[in-house]
């Protein structure tokens, strides 16, 4: 059993369930729920941000 | 040929401001970018945060100078072509005009100087002090321009004797009712002008596998800022869309693309259309279903207003409003999904690695500038046919000059902005094949103003050295 496909099922469905997560913030944030919602949305969705913001990057590409 | 004086007028003044509009987007942008950049320096001491500063000087100070010079000419242009709108509106235009000259050009002169030529001159904490003054005037300066115009937009604090505008309310006037909605608006669009720009050469960069540090460091900071602004600015977006809804029905009608006085339930949500002005229909359209229910009425089945409701002669032309908002919104939708992919790249680690995403970038370096021109052209082509809303027609704003000398002068502008472009365009693409390490990368400084005042520069060539990357 390769480990390689597997991986790039795990990295298909996280780059799935991001683009599901953008479209809910995207949707929320511009008021569809209301403005309350989008305020909340949109504290929520900066805060997230600069959370992944301090993760450490590779410089070069893992082989 | 005979040619009618208003619209020459129009296309006149339309040429330059969208020319204008460029370049205070982008300088705006980068003097925050670059106080911000220069306060990380003083606070980490790194190096190569300065490099990124001196790297960005100088395509700052090109766009700034550009941004100036056609900025003058605007003003001179509403008495070339708009001389009734400067009679009319001139005593509640005209001070504010006066105030953004007192108030942020001097800031700007008084430390532009220093900002640009005071590295090795001042110390590091004065000239981080002329970068925040400089980013703070260029801030005052879209803070007055953004009132004058909202002024226009939705006019409030005056009364008209005899033809003239009388101001009874100067706070009125300045913090008209859509002033204060506008102008996050217009700077946050500013900084993301700022941040895809930065963020799209060193993507450039780290594709062709050149200063891969700075490069790093500037995709790292520019998608950064771009992924809070735009959250930012979508949200500030639909406040701004629903004041004007508010103030202006008849612009949001024509955004959207409707005719009918009541859109069908669901509404559609329309991305390309071929309106028929003199028919009051529409020959061609293609949107998604029920999108415009939920994004316009915030339902599942709601109904969205037409331009029928606006009698025709009040009516803008649809095509203009409508296709300005959309390179606008598309723009800003293409953009919310780069901020996710990037989000989505930095959790999985590969922000730096990832070809598809910095071929993106690239892609993106000018976004923000073709986004800001189409807020512009729904915001001004959304206000006609009145260029002070409700008050004043265009039509009866342009001045008594005949066609041909607007002819001569618009082709005169024509040529000196395209000359003006290129050296622009050609100035920045050098500034950027040459790299940062073509600019001194360390500022040495006594701190002290004693040494600006002298006219001995600081920067031998122990000084020049190159410091390491990162």
């Amino acid at each position: 059993m390769h480990p390689k496909p597997i991986a790039n099922l795990k990295s298909f469905c996280s780059a799935i369930l991001a683009t599901l997560i953008g479209i809910a913030f995207f949707n929320l944030v511009i008021g569809v729920f209301g403005l309350p919602a989008a305020i909340v949305s949109l504290v929520l969705f900066v805060a997230l941000a600069v959370m992944v913001f301090r993760r450490p990057q590779a410089a070069e590409p893992t082989p | 040929m005979n040619l009618d004086p208003a619209i020459l007028a129009r296309v006149q003044f339309a040429f330059t401001v969208s020319f204008h509009i460029i370049f205070p987007t982008i300088s705006i942008g980068l003097a925050m970018f670059l106080a911000i950049v220069e306060g990380l320096w003083l606070k980490t001491k790194d190096p190569l945060y300065l490099e990124i500063y001196r790297f960005w000087l100088g395509i700052f100070a090109m766009a700034f100078s550009v941004g100036v010079v056609t900025g003058i000419v605007l003003s001179f242009e509403f008495g070339l072509s708009f001389a009734r709108f400067g009679q009319m509106a001139g005593p509640a235009i005209g001070p504010m005009i006066a105030l953004e000259v007192l108030t942020s050009f001097f800031l700007e002169a008084g430390f532009l100087g220093i900002m640009l030529f005071g590295l090795h001159r001042v110390g590091p904490k004065l000239h981080f002090f002329a970068t925040c003054m400089v980013a703070l005037g260029t801030l005052f300066s879209a803070s007055w321009i953004l009132s004058a115009n909202s002024w226009i937009q939705t006019p409030d604090g005056i009364v008209v004797e005899n033809g003239h505008v009388v101001v009874t309310d100067w706070l009125k006037v300045i913090v008209n009712p859509s002033w204060l909605y506008r102008l996050p608006h217009m700077l946050t669009a500013a900084y993301l002008t700022g941040s895809f720009l930065v963020a799209g050469v060193g993507a450039w960069y780290l594709l062709r596998g050149e200063h891969k540090a700075f490069g790093r460091r500037t995709v790292s900071l520019g998608t950064a800022f771009a992924t809070v602004l735009i959250a930012v600015q979508v949200f500030l977006g639909d406040l701004v869309y629903g004041r004007m809804l508010q103030y202006q029905p008849s612009k949001m009608q024509a955004a959207e693309g409707f005719w009918d006085k009541q859109s069908e339930s669901p509404a559609p949500y329309y991305w390309i259309i071929v309106p028929d002005q003199q028919n009051q229909r529409n020959r061609f359209t293609l949107g998604i279903p029920v999108l415009g229910s939920i994004w316009l009425t915030h339902s599942l089945d709601g109904r969205v207003e037409g331009l029928k409701n606006t009698p025709p002669d009040r009516q803008p032309q649809m095509g203009w409003v409508f296709y300005g908002f959309r390179v606008m919104y598309g723009i800003a939708i293409i953009m919310f999904g780069l901020a996710v992919a990037s989000l989505w790249l930095r959790w999985q680690r590969r922000l730096f690695t990832t070809r598809w995403f910095l071929r993106a970038l690239v892609v993106m370096s000018p976004s923000g500038v073709v986004a800001t021109l189409g807020g512009w052209y729904l915001a001004e082509t959304g206000r006609q046919p009145w260029v002070i809303f409700g008050l004043l027609r265009t039509v009866d704003a342009v001045s008594p000059v005949p066609a041909s000398v607007l002819l001569s002068t618009l082709i005169a502008f024509v040529c000196i902005y395209a000359l003006f472009m290129t050296a622009f365009l050609l100035f920045a693409f050098r500034m950027i094949r040459r790299g940062p390490q073509a600019a001194p990368a360390q500022a040495e400084a006594s701190g002290s103003l004693k040494h600006a005042l002298q006219p001995r520069v600081k920067d031998d060539a122990a000084h020049r050295k190159l410091a390491p990357a990162e």
